[in-house]
């Protein structure tokens, strides 16, 4: 059955994720769903448990262990609310599966501080009621499952009633119709029939760039290596394959006659060569992921308090690991699970330890990461990497912790954190109409600037800051910034005003083409 | 009973001490290798010093003062009953073993305390000391004074760059602040003698307002201040401002502290 779910959810994927409210390129929401169901799936399939019990406790466990992202996290409770109702049952039947539905519609409103309507929430407690009342007129289990689904999908169309930022961005909720589609997927299972894709439910909207969220899998192994080719002349479709067919995490961006290159492979100097061969290279940089990793390994027997951030982009790495944290590759549009995180508190070695998810999407899957580890965890719900460095300057390894743990708490309460990122589409945000492919600066997640580049969108976004003062301002170069363009937007951020310090570093995240954060 | 003091020259000095004839101050000295060699406080003028430091190749080293420099300002000091000793800390420092050795090549009563601060610190508690002198008290009250003179004393300081501290290695638990990709400015203190890091803050204004935070309590209480600086009297000028405070007491940090904390270092101390 968890199979038969996955498989619906796989089929549509593209669709949930394309179905963002907010123009920004993450569009992970259906992939955080999928990641959440596979972790389920490798963890039952193949397997006979004993009892019931035991399968439904292990689907429980595997899916907080594999919750990415907000929509993953509501899922995973979703799914061990059903399992403690199935987990009490032999027989799957018509009122088991109602049942089960009331168990993961309570447990995921449950999780929610303040729950949302027009969201997953809504159409897990509306599929139930309909299975619900199913069962009152008699159903089978496959008739109630049919109910079900069926609702969830009617819901579904009913939220951009329900909430304001679906209507202005056109869309339905993703996470909502990811719950409806996994449904589809149990009624194929209990009645034999094959899904139906009906396209009404997907509203217009662009296919999101996948290659980005390849690429959020970034792990340390071996050379990470970026070059541009200057003047690029011969043929860039066979280029392009050469590239990818050498290594992991493969990015290649062109653009006229300049095509930039990043790639993680265990022999950097022969790409460089071969990209030489197609014009001038400019740029090139090498960093050893595995050295990196191990010069990270912490002092394992001396730590109290350690850090965990998630992270994204190689200059950030590094930055994050001078401060004396624990890197895990991933934001937005790359969710990393729970489980990720539990590992990477055991690598600190130490008793207490703070998370930074660093992404509004991640501070949920950093709350469930307590119950997983011996470690006490605070999360310190910082919604952007520049937000997460300026909180870092708090950590002291060797302080106390609940005061190091309050300080960098105070910290992420006094700065205000920007970015600015690219509109993958037309939408309506807080308002204003957003054409697709302009720069978007947006300030503590409010949008302040619709501009037609970056540099524009950054300067009225930095004026706002300065204008509501602040002693230092950071600028965080993305991985499509050049250095040049970064410092001369400095330079501009400092004539603001004298009195503003002005740092700049290249982070080399994806999507924000820049990010500040000003203390 | 008379008493008479003797320091070095990290000690700050207040207005008129070293016209006193009860006051010996044994310099240090500074070298730019082993040709060049600078006496703290006398030789170069700060601005000097800091041209100096900023065209250097070389990093500049610093030397205690040889036992013998201790020994001759005891026996300048042969009118007086009994001598005590103010030195720099001894976590920072050997100059407090050249004193104790000269103290045994003497044959007069000499007490050698270590202060376990520096400069603006030493200073409040050679005041103390020459109080209590002034004062009329005996050797035994002087003494205690400066022990809870010593014990009371607080310095805080910010560095523009660990880079000074880092190289003459009298970083000490401040350690731990080096090395990382993003521009932190510290606050620092010294404690048990030794630099120890109060505050990691970014950027000049927020530096000074931990600094600022953490003194202004004992400005309230009344303490006494006394503000010291490395070629960076604007900083200090400002600090005294936002405390609230006129500068009570204000010296320029010689070539030896100088050479550990970098230009641009300035801080308070507070009795």
């Amino acid at each position: 059955m968890v199979a038969a779910a996955h498989a619906a959810l796989k089929a549509r994927v593209a669709r949930i994720n394309a179905l963002n409210v907010y123009p920004v390129p993450d569009g992970d929401t259906g992939t955080n769903m999928l990641l959440t169901l596979e972790s389920v799936l490798k963890e039952t399939s193949k397997k006979i448990y004993p009892t019931p019990r035991d399968a439904a406790t292990s689907g429980a466990r595997a899916a907080l262990m594999g919750a990415r992202g907000n929509s993953g996290v509501i899922l995973s409770q979703m799914l061990r609310g059903a399992c403690d109702v199935l987990a009490k049952k032999d027989e799957l039947d018509a009122e088991t599966f109602a049942a089960a539905m009331e168990g993961a519609r309570d447990r995921a409103y449950a999780s929610m501080r303040a729950p949302v309507e027009g969201t997953m929430l809504t159409v897990i407690k509306d599929a139930a009621a309909a299975a619900r009342s199913a069962t009152k007129i008699g159903e089978n289990i496959v008739g109630v499952v049919r109910a079900a689904a069926s609702e969830a999908h009617a819901s579904v169309r009913r939220t951009p009633e329900l909430l304001a930022t679906l209507r202005d961005a056109g869309v339905v909720d993703a996470g909502g119709l990811g719950v409806a589609v996994i449904l589809d997927g149990l009624y194929s299972v209990v009645s034999g029939e094959k899904i139906e894709l009906s396209e009404e439910d997907g509203a217009a909207a662009d296919t999101p760039d996948l290659a980005a969220i390849a690429h959020g899998g970034e792990e340390a192994w071996g050379y990470c290596t970026e070059f541009m080719v200057v003047d690029f002349s011969g043929d860039a479709e066979e280029f392009e394959d050469h590239v990818h067919s050498s290594g992991k995490s493969v990015l290649v961006v062109s653009q006229s006659d300049l095509v930039k290159v990043h790639i993680h492979t265990q022999d950097p100097g022969s790409i460089i060569s071969y990209g030489g061969s197609f014009g001038r290279l400019a740029g090139v940089k090498v960093d050893d992921m595995e050295a990196q990793v191990r010069e990270r390994e912490p002092d394992v027997s001396e730590a109290e308090i350690g850090v965990v951030v998630a992270s994204r982009g190689a200059g950030n790495r590094k930055i994050f690991e001078s401060m004396g944290a624990v890197v895990i590759e991933g934001g937005q549009g790359a969710n990393p699970s729970a489980a990720d995180f539990a590992e990477a508190v055991q690598k600190t070695g130490a008793k207490v330890v703070v998370l930074l998810p660093n992404n509004k999407n991640i501070v949920p899957t950093a709350e469930q990461v307590e119950g997983l580890v011996d470690a006490t965890v605070h999360v310190v719900p910082t919604t952007s990497i520049a937000g997460g460095i300026a909180v870092m300057i708090g950590f002291d390894a060797e302080g106390e912790p609940d005061e190091v743990a309050e300080e960098m708490r105070e910290i992420a309460a006094s700065i205000r954190c920007a970015e600015i990122t690219r509109a993958v589409r037309d939408a309506k945000v807080d308002g204003r109409d957003v054409t697709e492919g302009a720069f978007m600066g947006l300030v503590d997640g409010k949008l302040v600037s619709i501009s037609h580049t970056v540099e524009e969108a950054a300067l009225e976004v930095a004026q706002g800051i300065v204008a509501d003062g602040t002693d230092v301002i950071t600028l965080l170069g993305g991985e499509d910034m050049f250095e040049g363009t970064l410092g001369e937007l400095a330079d501009k951020v400092s004539a603001l005003d004298a009195g503003v310090e002005v740092e700049v570093r290249h982070g080399g995240q994806p999507m924000y083409p820049l990010q500040m954060v000003a203390e | 009973m008379t008493t008479a003091i003797v320091t070095d020259s990290t000690t700050s000095l207040p207005p008129g001490v070293l016209e006193r004839p009860d006051v010996r101050v044994v310099p240090l000295t500074f070298n730019f290798g082993p040709e060049e060699s600078y006496t703290d406080k006398v030789d170069l003028s700060n601005e000097e010093f800091y041209e100096r430091l900023r065209t250097s190749d070389e990093f500049p080293t610093t030397s205690q003062p040889p036992a013998g420099a201790f020994v001759e300002a005891y026996e300048d000091l042969s009118a007086y009953d009994d001598i005590l000793v103010l030195t720099i800390s001894s976590g920072l420092s050997g100059t407090y073993d050249s004193a104790v050795t000269a103290a045994g090549m003497v044959d007069r009563p000499v007490e050698v305390v270590d202060t376990e601060t520096a400069e603006m610190g030493a200073g409040l508690i050679l005041r103390e000391a020459l109080r209590a002198i002034d004062e009329g008290r005996d050797y035994r009250d002087i003494r205690k004074v400066v022990g809870e003179a010593v014990r009371r004393c607080e310095i805080l300081f910010a560095v523009g760059t660990l880079e000074y501290l880092e190289k003459s290695g009298r970083i000490g638990r401040a350690q731990r602040l080096l090395g990382t990709a993003f521009d932190i400015r510290p606050v620092l203190k010294v404690e048990d003698g030794e630099v120890v890091p109060h505050k990691r803050t970014r950027g000049r204004k927020r530096q000074m307002a931990a600094i600022v935070e953490e003194v202004s309590p004992a400005v309230q209480a009344g303490r006494t201040l006394y503000f010291g600086h490395v070629a960076a009297p604007d900083a200090l000028a400002e600090l005294a401002e936002a405390l609230g405070v006129e500068e009570r007491y204000v010296s320029e940090i010689g070539g030896v502290v100088g050479c550990h904390v970098g230009p641009g270092a300035y801080g308070v101390a507070y009795l």
